[in-house]
């Protein structure tokens, strides 16, 4: 029994141990973005010679936002000539066929790819339509964004520099009024972007593709073999494949693109349950070549095993707690030092929604969202929310290792035109 | 480098406030961008700065936790007396940290067998049932955890009602030293999160000392409520007490405090050109 209660002590404080890492990492990334110096992105350099793009748009079941983000693109200021935009429509069994075939009647460099067999899912879409076009660079939507009238000339731009595989931009909510969930979710935002992402980039570490508001050079990905299938979060996955083979992801914080955030409970936690499961998946695949690349220096494979462990926080966490109620009905508790306890407990407010709240402070400070800030306490309403969702993710990804299982892609439902009806 | 076009800096303002020669919708000045925009590095010795807002919390902190301590028994002494015999209630002291802390040794109330089924009962549809209740995600999860721990709490006290491994001394214990060393990390914790931000020393030691004065009157409070629960309703939910009440609440008022002075400054800075620079 003496044995069972040392090992229980010992995992609570590996876990705060853990928190403790993580808690210092953001704190080093809030400091730097607030007062360090800030590395630039390439939207200044401006250039005649722009490169050949495709835009791919991933879309199942889209009727309710396809419009929409065709409409911006259209209208966007990339020279028409150099400008391919393929909306995917994969497997839609709704109205996004029609939407998308009318606007290719109207407009030449509009060329839809219509996917009814084969596997569905965005890794398997991005796959084919990337074998349909002759441009040099892929930019990607999700299709609920409405990126700006300069977001593609912004993209394009950093692929001047030869050793960039992959660019990502800003991604900004544009119903954040619309409940509290979607006011937290803009906080998140807020906190990812504004502070995490420009921080890793000023600081050189590994700042992420994020799948949408992005770009990368399609013949390093093709030669890298593609997206693979079987992943959830291609992303991430291009991001590690491009680090580990010498390339460079830049971020471009002043490329900000309105995305439409969850507005229902169930969208989100299906959205994030999706995310920890895509994020483990890369996690097993990409722990040894991080740590064997010969691209990386010392910081940036540290900070790429944060990021891949980063979803692991949350089971962590989990067990913890579930650790720390075991040694409660055990009467071990009085004996274990109550600052671990506490430390344990504040832990749980930093990883367990995504960022700590200084961080989401000081993002939203630099946002000048003065009135949201005060929001920063509602978090904790994520808090069993964000580490259970996480958590089932996390543990569908090991049963997809052990058992090799397909991952079906889960569409995260849109709400936009839903509202313009009602 | 600098992006801002401030024409009143030019001293060229015409009376309506436009600038001679220049169209009236035309921006006297252009704010940075959020995108690369920063506050001033405030110097090489922030760590030093930080130290010196920090210690004084902790140093006063140690000196006085033991009559802290007395003051919260005194309070649940207090609440507690209307209720139960005062020869049944006793202040009791014991050495923590550097001197001694005081506890209290109360009445606790063992659950019924009937008390006991009643709580397991209608624990399972916290658990069971909340996913069919409309009613937003979060809070439905926050009740199923609740109702967890009171599930797992009244199979303990079902299973082995004498191994229960608690009287209130020992809760008390606990519960006390939990509230010393939060009142230990508010300062730490706060003095972290606010180093970075753009105000003068006076502020943030406010600040702080709020937080931690809120933390002193809630710690006893909540002290007093929990002992009196156990004491006259059931040594049962002590679990759910101390999960769900007790230092994850704690957390609650200090982010409060937080994101009201950042919010606060953030309005002070959203306008003031001095509070901002660019890239460097």
């Amino acid at each position: 029994m003496e044995l069972v209660v040392l090992i229980l002590k010992s995992y609570l404080v590996f876990v705060v141990g853990v928190m403790i890492l993580y808690t210092a990492r953001h704190f080093i990334f809030t400091v730097n973005r607030f007062m360090g110096e800030q590395m630039l992105y390439y939207q200044d350099i401006v250039d005649s010679e722009l490169p050949r793009i495709a835009v791919l748009i991933p879309m199942h079941n889209e009727e309710l936002v396809a419009k929409h983000i065709l409409d911006h693109l259209i209208s966007a200021d990339y020279p028409l000539d150099k400008t391919e935009i393929i909306p995917i429509n994969d497997h839609s069994e709704d109205r996004t066929k029609e939407i998308v075939d009318e606007y290719a009647a109207r407009y030449k460099h509009i060329k839809p790819l219509h996917r009814h067999s084969d596997r569905r899912g965005k890794p398997a879409a991005l796959n084919e339509a990337m074998t349909l076009t002759d441009a040099e660079i892929i930019v990607v939507f999700d299709a609920d964004y409405l990126p700006a009238k300069g977001t593609l000339r912004d993209i394009a731009i950093s692929f001047k520099d030869p050793e960039i595989g992959a660019v990502m931009g800003r991604v900004v909510p544009e119903n954040t009024s619309k409940n509290l969930l979607t006011r937290v979710l803009d906080l998140e935002r807020s906190g990812g972007y504004q502070v995490d992402q420009q921080a890793r980039y000023n600081l050189k570490l590994l700042p992420q593709y994020g799948g949408t508001v992005g770009g990368f050079r399609k013949k390093v990905v093709l030669d890298l073999g593609g997206f693979d299938p079987n992943m959830l979060t291609e992303d991430t996955e291009l991001t590690y494949k491009l680090f580990v083979n010498g390339w460079k992801v830049v971020y471009a914080n002043r490329v900000e693109a309105y995305e439409e955030s969850p507005e229902d409970w169930n969208v989100r936690s299906r959205q994030i349950r999706r995310w920890a499961r895509g994020h483990t998946q890369v996690m097993f695949k990409f722990i040894l070549p991080v740590l064997k690349s010969e691209h990386l220096v010392m910081k940036e494979k540290i900070d790429g095993l944060f990021l891949l462990f980063v979803y692991s926080a949350s089971p962590i966490l989990f067990l913890g707690l579930c650790d720390s109620l075991i040694l409660f009905f055990l009467g071990e508790m009085k004996i274990l030092s109550s600052l671990l306890m506490f430390l344990f407990v504040a832990s749980f407010n930093t990883l367990g929604n995504f960022a700590p709240f200084f961080q989401i402070g000081i993002a939203s400070f630099i946002d000048g969202g003065t009135y949201r800030i005060r929001l920063l306490p509602l978090l904790i309403f994520n808090f069993f929310f964000n580490m259970l969702y996480m958590s089932m993710g996390f543990f569908e990804a090991i049963i997809d290792l052990i058992t090799k299982r397909e991952s079906k892609w889960d569409k995260t439902t849109r709400f936009r035109a839903k509202d313009k009806k009602n | 480098m600098s992006l801002i076009i401030d024409n009143k800096r030019n001293g060229e303002d015409s009376p309506n406030g436009t600038h001679k020669n220049q169209s009236p919708d035309l921006k006297s000045l252009i704010y940075y961008h959020r995108a690369y925009r920063k506050i001033s590095n405030p110097g090489r010795y922030i760590l030093l700065k930080s130290l010196i807002l920090i210690a004084p919390f902790l140093v006063a902190i140690l000196l006085i936790y033991p009559e802290l301590t007395f003051i919260m028994n005194k309070f649940a002494r207090y609440t507690l007396i209307s209720s139960f015999s005062s020869d049944s209630i006793e202040i009791l002291n014991k050495p923590y940290m550097l001197r001694n802390i005081y506890i209290l040794d109360s009445p606790t109330k063992y659950p019924s067998p009937l008390f006991t089924y009643i709580i397991f009962l209608l624990s399972l549809p916290g658990i069971v049932l909340i996913r069919k209740i409309k009613i937003v995600k979060p809070i439905a999860l926050w009740i199923a955890f609740l109702s967890f721990i009171n599930l797992l709490s009244s199979i303990f006290f079902i299973l082995a009602p004498a191994l229960f491994p608690y009287n209130a001394e020992e809760f008390s214990d606990l519960y006390i030293k939990t509230q010393i060393n939060i009142w230990l990390f508010i300062p730490v914790i706060m003095g972290i999160a606010l180093l970075p931000l753009p105000s003068g020393h006076l502020p943030k030691f406010l600040v702080i000392s709020a937080t931690i004065l809120y933390s002193v009157i809630f710690g006893i409070v909540r002290y007093g409520v929990f002992l009196y629960i156990i004491a006259k309703f059931s040594l049962l939910f002590m679990p759910i007490l101390f999960f769900s009440f007790g230092p994850l609440m704690d957390f609650f008022y200090i982010v409060s405090g937080y994101s009201l002075y950042v919010s606060i400054l953030s309005k002070k800075a959203g306008r003031d050109l001095k509070a901002w620079n660019w890239l460097y």
